[in-house]
């Protein structure tokens, strides 16, 4: 191995003396939290009722994943927020990412106007649209009537259904733009001299698509909807601003349900109990994914 | 030829048209409300496109003295400044000891880094926020800056690893057999070449504590103590009344600086995503 054949070995303490303290301090700011999280979620711990608190054993999961209907509602609504966010996320940046990647006049200027939405933060964005989503005096309501498009002051809000469309759009306008500079510097890896033998053998632009730049992004798809995916089982910024959970609990995510359990009605331990159910989700769904990556790899091989 | 390779690439620039679109109304339209005057902000008849009745500043005016936002500024900017220095330091110290030096359990630590990135913000800010009560930092922006380096650093040390990976290892094993220690090797050799790495890794850090939400609003709540994203939030809603002009005002000036810090650096940007996200 290359380590011994050079005088580096002799100082066999250096390697700890460089990452001791970041060591120590990432095992302080992590693992600290995890482990008392851990504890508090096995406990009774309530600030509305008071100081005191005893071991409760696993009350705390049960009551997380059989009784707590509102929990267990909003992993649906994460799930059904995540999905058509990450399909769309995922096909637009792909489509603008692709036409970006022809482009071969002004490309920076465009990727730049194109990528401005991901860099306001999530609260700005919510707060953008939601003025212009206002029943009375937004934009869209006011627009659509001046132009005879709507004939009521519509509340964008008002179901569900509807609320649910509306963050996913907000979402979609949000995060878009990073998928697609995920997609632009991998399809700018791909060598050009694989496009132009394939031109060479007569092969037409679509063929070359699903031949070449197709299986060579795979692996950057997967890369950037894995990141997105993990990002979007933490949206709260979005929903606090957007729709605060409502209509009822219709758009309540996983990682905002946690937040009024722990915050609004002091609930301390049983929300550790429901982070940590959380954790397991998304640590499952994370490795059921690279699981199904890797297989499909292994078969394509 | 010629011809059809030109409409192909007209067709190209009209379909990017309505995405810029999409991307860039919002922005117009949160500039258009923060110059309008009330009385055509709140009039249904006003076409929402243009400013007809004459821009005012006053919204902004208002924001600067009748609100606490300088000091909402001033505490992004210390916290933000303060929090990314201290965590890009750590994470390049660790970065560098995790991607050159073998020692036991280097992968699983690398693995666990990861892994911290799935963990769910309030898995972490339920114990955090006793941990602020006790060291008597509750309700201070001095919380801010403690806490932030938990999502900083793991983020920093994750990207700046896999860009320490591409500087080639002969370079900076040549200087330390002519004798150059291991921290005068990082320090004149290796880091000057991961500058756009470091670039990118500061540009991160800097985005995700300027923009940091949840941590603020649970961790400061007066108004001296409060970041801009909490400050406009908090202040300029009140119940269900929204100032929209003074909002649009602050969320202008608060984007402003972040967005200029993008279209300069989006070149490191990508490159730290190739090097960071992608290999």
């Amino acid at each position: 191995m290359r380590v011994s054949a050079f005088p580096l070995k002799r100082k066999q303490w250096e390697p700890f003396a460089f990452a001791s303290p970041s060591l120590f301090l990432i095992a302080l700011v992590i693992l600290f939290p995890l482990a008392y999280s851990f504890y508090l979620s096995l406990q009774n711990f309530d600030l509305a009722v008071g100081p005191e608190r005893d071991f409760v054993g696993a009350k705390n999961y049960v009551e997380a994943l059989f009784k707590d209907g509102r929990f267990l509602g909003s992993i649906w609504n994460t799930a059904v927020i995540i999905a058509p966010s990450l399909v769309c996320e995922l096909l637009l940046g792909l489509g603008l990412a692709l036409l970006l990647g022809r482009m071969t006049r002004g490309r920076p200027i465009v990727t730049a106007l194109l990528a401005i939405p991901a860099m306001v933060s999530p609260v700005m964005a919510a707060m953008a649209w939601r003025m212009m989503f206002g029943v009375k005096y937004g934009a869209i309501n006011n627009l659509g009537r001046q132009l005879g498009i709507l004939d009521v002051y519509f509340d964008w809000f008002a179901t569900p259904a509807l609320s649910i469309a509306s963050v996913v759009l907000v979402e979609v306008w949000h995060n878009t733009p990073f998928m697609m500079l995920v997609l632009l510097a991998g399809l700018q890896s791909i060598p050009q001299e694989l496009y132009e033998s394939a031109r060479v053998d007569g092969a037409s632009p679509w063929q070359s698509f699903w031949s070449i730049t197709l299986p060579l992004l795979k692996f950057t798809m997967a890369v950037g909807v894995m990141i997105r995916l993990i990002d979007l089982t933490k949206l709260f910024g979005l929903i606090f601003v957007l729709t605060f959970g409502g209509p009822g609990s219709s758009t309540e995510t996983v990682a905002f349900t946690t937040y009024l359990v722990g915050f609004k009605d002091f609930r301390m331990s049983y929300a550790a109990a429901l982070s940590y159910v959380i954790v397991g989700g998304v640590l499952v769904l994370t490795l059921l994914f690279m699981w199904i990556q890797r297989a499909r790899e292994a078969r394509a091989a | 030829m010629p011809g059809r390779a030109f409409r192909a690439k007209m067709l190209m620039h009209v379909l990017l048209v309505p995405f810029l679109i999409f991307a860039l109304f919002p922005f117009y339209h949160m500039l258009l409300t923060s110059l309008k005057q009330d009385r055509e902000l709140y009039d249904r008849h006003a076409v929402p496109l243009v400013i007809k009745q004459g821009p005012t500043l006053d919204h902004y005016t208002k924001l600067l003295r009748e609100t606490e936002f300088l000091t909402w500024t001033k505490n992004s900017l210390l916290v933000t400044v303060l929090a990314t220095t201290g965590s890009v330091i750590i994470g390049t110290v660790a970065a560098y000891a995790l991607s050159r030096l073998k020692f036991r359990g280097v992968n699983s630590f690398g693995t666990g880094i990861f892994v911290t990135y799935l963990v769910p913000t309030s898995l972490l800010f339920l114990p955090l926020a006793q941990v602020i009560n006790w060291i008597g930092l509750a309700d201070s922006k001095w919380a801010l800056v403690v806490t932030y380096p938990t999502f900083l650093v793991p983020f920093t040390t994750w990207l700046l690893m896999g860009y320490f990976r591409t500087v080639p290892k002969e370079v900076e094993e040549c200087a330390m057999v002519d004798g150059a220690t291991r921290i005068q090797a990082l320090w004149r050799i290796v880091l000057p070449i991961a500058i756009p790495g470091l670039v990118c890794a500061v540009l991160f850090a800097f985005t995700l504590s300027w923009n940091e939400f949840i941590y603020a609003l649970t961790f400061t709540s007066s108004s001296e103590q409060i970041t801009a994203s909490v400050g406009v939030t908090s202040e300029l809603i009140r119940g269900d009344i929204y100032f929209w002009g003074e909002l649009m005002a602050g969320a202008i000036l608060g984007s402003v600086p972040i967005v200029v810090l993008y279209v300069f650096f989006l070149d490191y940007y990508v490159s730290g995503l190739t090097a960071g996200a992608v290999k």
